[in-house]
């Protein structure tokens, strides 16, 4: 070894430089702060949903859209085609360069069915403009939709056709996209609906030479309407009735709960019908059910079973009309619906368009922001019990792995949580690929995070401290590299039960997190 | 067997040159020409074990590490010199006149036992304990001097002076004021950094980063009453300014860090990215200076006694350095010749260790001399246990 030393040493002389011959290597054991918070429930679910009483207590907000009639319902635009054919009706003569051979005038009548429109507003879609001509000499084409004006400006397209040449036709084609285009469909005297109106003019080419046209030299010109999607309409939309047989709609509040128990004081919803489209509505509901798994609450009050008529929404300044309904324990069975925790209702409704025919002079409108909605907006109080109340949730994950986060090798995470809320929630962590395939849970066991500590009021008086330990072996933080979403599984139960505990917005639960972890430093 | 044919090779070594002194050999007819090199490695802590496997990039063990740990006292020193130079010397009827061109690179720091064990051991260890990281510092220089020297007698004594323009390729600097501190709290679950410290470094985009001047002042003379010779000096007593661009950061404040602070707990903006960056909390913290600054470079102040008793020629000097780490040094050497060949044997105390000890052998004909230097080989032959390595090489030709 000491031979080794004197080695070093000359060889640091004979080198005569300060440069390094590779990082050194070592491995150190630190601690350090992860993260930190003080979460009341307003940090855990989001606040729009939640509401302070005046006594601090909380209640729960939350809308539920359960039915929806929009634009694309009334008018859906079928891809359409048309083809002019042109040819020269004088047998034979000679065109000087610029001058102009063609000028047609085109209407494209839209099928609509029994609707009558007079405006469209495309929200995305193309217009595919083919051009294939016969004709020995570069030619000018414009074609036009006069009808179609963005931002005030009229659609246009510029094309220059090449020669033909022997007998095949020269082909220019361009798709054009008429995303925000606005459509006067009332035709070039307006008078008409559902028609575009388009012209198509050609020249011989100014820089070409003159050339003979024959009766066999043709130019076709093909326009076709691609995926046209509107996202505003205007006019007549008929008389007409859209029932909505028995389905299904996602109910998402609940959807991350997939069981447990749930025992409220009190609830109330207000059932909501918006007409935001220009047009008679009359409306009814059938049936209006929650639903979880094989178990379901039929909502029942007797105004469910009325025919419901509202009137056609205002287009400027917008106003749209509204029918409400308030439910409560007394006039329904809301509670028993809410307890449910349904993550699906089923409904079946009657919805009658211009039940009256065309009493707006063809002015009915519909636009994509403003539907014809159904909608419960539910008011919970958190005065309420847990039982086994499983709340199951996944996130994204995304671990960039660094220089520096690769020289992790293993490590132990702890978790302090200082709760002061009435509910205890025994938690697991599942790291999940991108398949959704479990990789790992994070702990061994559920750990428990303790609820505060109830006086005889049942409000909390002391907090409930825990100590949560996550072991990261090396393993361990090689399966970080293919997380890609993480599972959070609680069973939470509220401190007292079966006795209902209020929620205060007062009620906070302190989170610190650290890591001791051996890292490989290099320097 | 290796370490005890070094020790003996101490033991008959003999003193060869002096050191440092502007050379008294020229005569009026020739010139002299002088080329040496120089490394030096010290520390009362690292062992060479640990500083060779630190210089090849290889790993450090743990107990290697926790062993270093273990012996260290509570603040520590550590040096490292390398320096190469060539000069010419002839005299005139008065005067000793030497040019010379020296290349320097050096690198010393002050440390607490506890700013080791972050660094090698982590702070893991400290839970519930704060490290004192104060009155530490860490320095590099690499610089160039152009000298001249004249030696000349005045009465009983010799005065040697000399001037050298200096220009700097590289400086760094850090050092912690007296506060500053880390406390780790248990399981990490917070951290109170006292962050005093001043940060100065040369700029980065030149390749001249600053230009300085240094004087060499020495005094020498035979004194009866104590049959000695005493020689007192001052070496490199000078300055570098640094070019604007040069950095200064300072910091002077106290984080309390508990980690990120979470704003909602679900659904993290519907993702968890465990990602860090420093540079904000660096932004927040440090002040910034990019405007020009004077560095000191490191000097030695040096009172030497000498006598001659029979054969042998005994040599005591105090060791001051100042503009660096290095603790006072008492140096004790005892030389002789015979015929051409010189021996020496040296032992030290203080300076960057406790102590240490060494050689220098040298060989001397009419036109030539040569002169290896191992003043401090302590380093090589107890390489677990200390660190002081002292080799040097000196080539004096006269035409």
């Amino acid at each position: 070894m000491r031979i080794k030393g004197y080695c070093i040493v000359l060889l640091i002389i004979v080198l005569h430089t300060s440069c390094r011959k590779g990082k050194a290597i070592w491995d150190s054991e630190y601690a350090v702060p992860l993260a930190n918070a003080s979460l009341g429930l307003s940090e855990i679910i989001p606040d729009s949903l939640l509401v302070s009483n005046p006594d601090h207590s909380l209640v729960l907000n939350v809308e539920q859209e359960f039915y929806r009639f929009s634009l694309d319902e009334i008018v859906q635009i079928e891809d359409t085609s048309i083809v002019s054919k042109f040819n020269f009706p004088f047998g034979q003569l000679t065109l000087q360069p610029s001058t102009q051979f063609l000028a047609q005038v085109n209407q494209t009548k839209f099928d609509f069915g029994e609707v009558s429109l007079s405006k469209v507003r495309i929200k995305s879609g193309t217009v595919q403009v083919k051009l294939r001509s016969r004709i020995k000499e570069r030619t000018r084409v414009r074609y036009r939709i006069p009808s179609a004006s963005k931002d005030g400006v009229p659609f246009e397209a510029n094309f220059v056709v090449p020669a033909a040449t022997g007998s095949a036709p020269s082909i220019v084609q361009t798709d054009f996209d008429l995303s925000g285009y606005e459509f006067d469909l009332t035709g070039v005297n307006h008078n008409q609906y559902n028609i575009v109106h388009s012209t198509v003019d050609g020249w011989v080419h100014e820089e070409g030479s003159p050339v003979v046209m024959l009766s066999t030299d043709t130019i076709f010109v093909e326009n076709s309407f691609v995926a046209l999607t509107p996202d505003y309409g205007k006019g007549y939309f008929g008389s007409g009735n859209y029932s909505v047989p028995l389905t299904t709609s996602d109910f998402t509040f609940f959807k991350n709960i997939p069981s447990g128990i749930l025992d409220l004081n009190s609830a109330t919803a207000e059932l909501v019908i918006e007409n935001g489209i220009g047009a008679d509505a009359r409306a009814k509901i059938h049936s209006l059910k929650g639903v979880r798994g094989n178990r379901s609450v039929t909502l029942n009050n007797p105004v469910l079973l009325n025919t419901i008529n509202l009137n056609r929404a205002i287009e400027s300044p917008p106003v749209d009309s509204r029918f409400s309904l308030m439910l409560d324990a007394s006039n329904s069975n809301i509670v028993d619906l809410i307890e449910l925790m349904p993550d699906k209702m089923s409904y079946a409704i009657d919805l009658f368009i211009n039940p009256l025919g065309n009493t707006s002079g063809a002015n009915d409108f519909i636009d994509a922001a403003r539907p014809f909605t159904a909608k419960l907006n539910l008011k919970i109080p958190l005065d309420l019990s847990m039982s086994a109340f499983v709340l199951d949730d996944t996130v994204s994950f995304s671990y960039t792995e660094t220089e520096q986060s690769a020289r992790v090798k293993k490590g132990t995470i702890h978790v302090f949580t200082d709760n002061g809320f009435p509910f205890e929630a025994a938690l697991q962590l599942y790291l999940l690929d991108e398949n959704g395939i479990q990789l790992d849970s994070l702990f061994s066991t559920a750990s428990v995070i303790k609820p505060g500590k109830l006086d005889d009021q049942l409000n909390v008086i002391e907090n409930g401290k825990a100590h949560l330990t996550l072991e990261m072996p090396e393993n361990r933080i090689e399966l970080l590299n293919r997380t890609k979403r993480i599972r959070i599984r609680a069973i939470m139960n509220t401190a007292g039960s079966p006795s209902l505990v209020k929620i205060y917005d007062t009620y906070k639960m302190g989170v610190k997190a650290s890591a001791e972890f051996t890292y490989e430093d290099r320097w | 067997m290796v370490r005890i044919a070094a020790l003996l090779f101490v033991l008959i070594s003999c003193r060869c040159m002096a050191e440092d002194t502007l050379s008294a050999t020229v005569d009026s007819t020739r010139y002299e020409f002088s080329a040496h090199s120089e490394f030096f490695l010290n520390s009362n802590s690292l062992n060479t074990k640990v500083i060779s496997r630190f210089y090849f990039g290889r790993t450090l063990p743990q107990e290697l590490r926790q062993k270093i740990s273990d012996r260290s006292p509570y603040r520590n020193r550590a040096a490292f010199r390398l320096s190469n130079g060539v000069s010419l010397g002839w005299k005139t009827s008065q005067i000793t006149w030497n040019v010379g061109f020296e290349d320097n690179m050096f690198s010393d720091a002050k440390y607490t036992r506890d700013i080791y064990d972050l660094v090698f051991l982590g702070n893991q260890k400290f839970q519930g304990e704060t490290a004192d990281l104060s009155r530490s510092g860490f320095r590099y220089w690499r610089y160039e001097q152009l000298k001249v020297k004249a030696a000349f007698q005045r009465g009983n004594g010799v005065w040697e002076t000399g001037v050298s323009l200096i220009s700097a390729h590289n400086f760094f600097q850090l050092e912690t004021g007296n506060s500053s501190s880390l406390f780790t709290d248990t399981f990490g679950i917070a951290l109170d950094l006292k962050a005093d410290a001043r940060m100065r470094r040369a700029a980065t985009n030149v390749l001249s980063k600053g230009q300085g001047a240094a004087i060499d002042l020495a005094y020498s003379f035979h004194d009866e009453r104590i049959n000695s010779r005493v020689r007192i000096s001052i070496k490199d007593f000078g300055f570098v300014q640094f070019k604007k661009n040069a950095l200064t950061e300072t910091i002077d404040t106290v984080i309390h860090y508990e980690g990120f602070e979470l704003e909602r707990l679900f659904p993290f903006g519907d993702s968890i990215n465990p990602s860090i960056s420093g540079d904000s909390i660096k932004n927040r913290y440090v002040k910034r200076d990019s405007s020009t600054f004077t560095a000191m470079i490191p000097a030695m102040g040096m009172f030497e006694l000498t006598q001659q008793q029979g054969a042998w020629t005994y040599t005591e000097s105090l060791v001051l350095r100042p503009f660096t780490y290095a603790l006072p040094e008492l140096r004790f050497e005892a030389s002789k010749s015979i015929r051409k060949i010189h021996y020496s044997l040296v032992g030290q105390l203080g300076g960057y260790s406790y102590a240490g000890a060494g050689f220098k052998v040298g060989y001397r004909s009419r036109s030539t001399a040569l002169e290896l230097d191992a003043s401090h080989v302590e380093g090589l032959i107890f390489p677990g246990l200390t660190t002081g390595i002292l080799i040097g090489l000196r080539f004096n030709t006269w035409f």
